[in-house]
């Protein structure tokens, strides 16, 4: 090989080397980027019709400590559509963990089952085997 | 508030740009691998200096048919994101090592450089994006956990 593509060589393994490692810190991004995301569900509103109940409930208001009552009343709302969004997440967690958890058990048996079986049909064939060795 | 990551998930929308870059890869080889002198050109020489021009063609050729193969198996029968992760390296390494090469080239013989050289550093940046997108899906199929079943 002549000098020059040797020394290209030597360039080229370094670059693809850094190459390499890029993109494979590339996938690791996407890695945790997909462990990152969380399932998707649609942040809680009020709509235009519980806005106008809500409009009606301060509107009606006679004094500032009604008014308080009434934004109270409100929060409360929100914060329970907030927890209920939050509890719907931690059942699909866990939903997901169960599934994922009965699979393997599943799978399990089956390899136990299969195991069972093969150990079976191995005895028979050694007691097979005695049996014409012994006659 | 948090968005949720709506409007985040385009990481993993790549399927197209892959198929689109293995394509490329095939129709370089193609190129390369007719009967004319092409690496005599200046810009070429430093390529030839390293493997000869069949060879070159027909690493091309060779990766983008695995990659079209890996690519078809993920979309109609099995999703492999790994071999997609594979293929993607692969094909940035080649479009990274040809642009290198054709730089250094043209510079050192004093050639004009390609406009067509700009689309090789293109490929290779996207062909990153696709590895991101393959790792996305390495996650999402769980394709490094070993499951029996």
């Amino acid at each position: 090989m002549a000098p020059e593509a040797t020394d290209i060589w030597s360039w080229l393994l370094a670059l693809l080397g850094t190459g390499s490692g890029g993109a494979i810190a590339l996938a690791f991004f996407g890695w945790l980027k997909a462990k990152a995301e969380k399932p998707y569900i649609a942040p809680p509103t009020v709509g235009p019709s519980a806005l106008g109940q809500i409009g009606g409930m301060v509107m009606g208001q006679q004094d500032l400590r009604d008014l308080i009552e009434a934004f109270r009343a409100m929060a409360a709302s929100h914060d329970r559509c907030t927890l209920a969004r939050e509890a719907e997440m931690e059942v699909r967690k866990r939903l997901a963990k169960e599934r994922r958890e009965h699979e393997v058990d599943m799978a399990d048996r089956r390899h136990e089952e299969w195991r069972q079986s093969s150990d079976l049909l191995r005895t028979l064939c050694d007691r097979l085997r005695d049996m014409k060795l012994t006659t | 508030m948090s968005n949720n990551n709506v409007g985040m998930t385009s990481l993993n929308k790549t399927r197209s740009t892959e198929w689109l870059l293995a394509l490329c890869a095939l129709g370089w080889g193609w190129t390369v691998l007719q009967p004319n002198a092409l690496f005599q050109e200046p810009m070429y020489r430093l390529m030839s200096a390293v493997f000869r021009e069949p060879t070159w063609g027909c690493l091309a050729i060779l990766i983008g048919t695995l990659r079209c193969l890996g690519l078809g198996i993920n979309g109609l029968w099995r999703r492999t994101p790994l071999i997609r992760m594979a293929g993607s390296i692969a094909s940035g390494l080649l479009w990274l090592t040809i642009a290198f090469l054709m730089f250094v080239s043209t510079r050192a013989f004093d050639a004009p450089m390609p406009a067509a050289w700009v689309y090789y550093v293109i490929f290779f940046v996207f062909e990153g994006w696709c590895v991101a997108a393959a790792g996305y899906d390495i996650f999402k199929n769980s394709s490094l956990s070993y499951r029996v079943v």
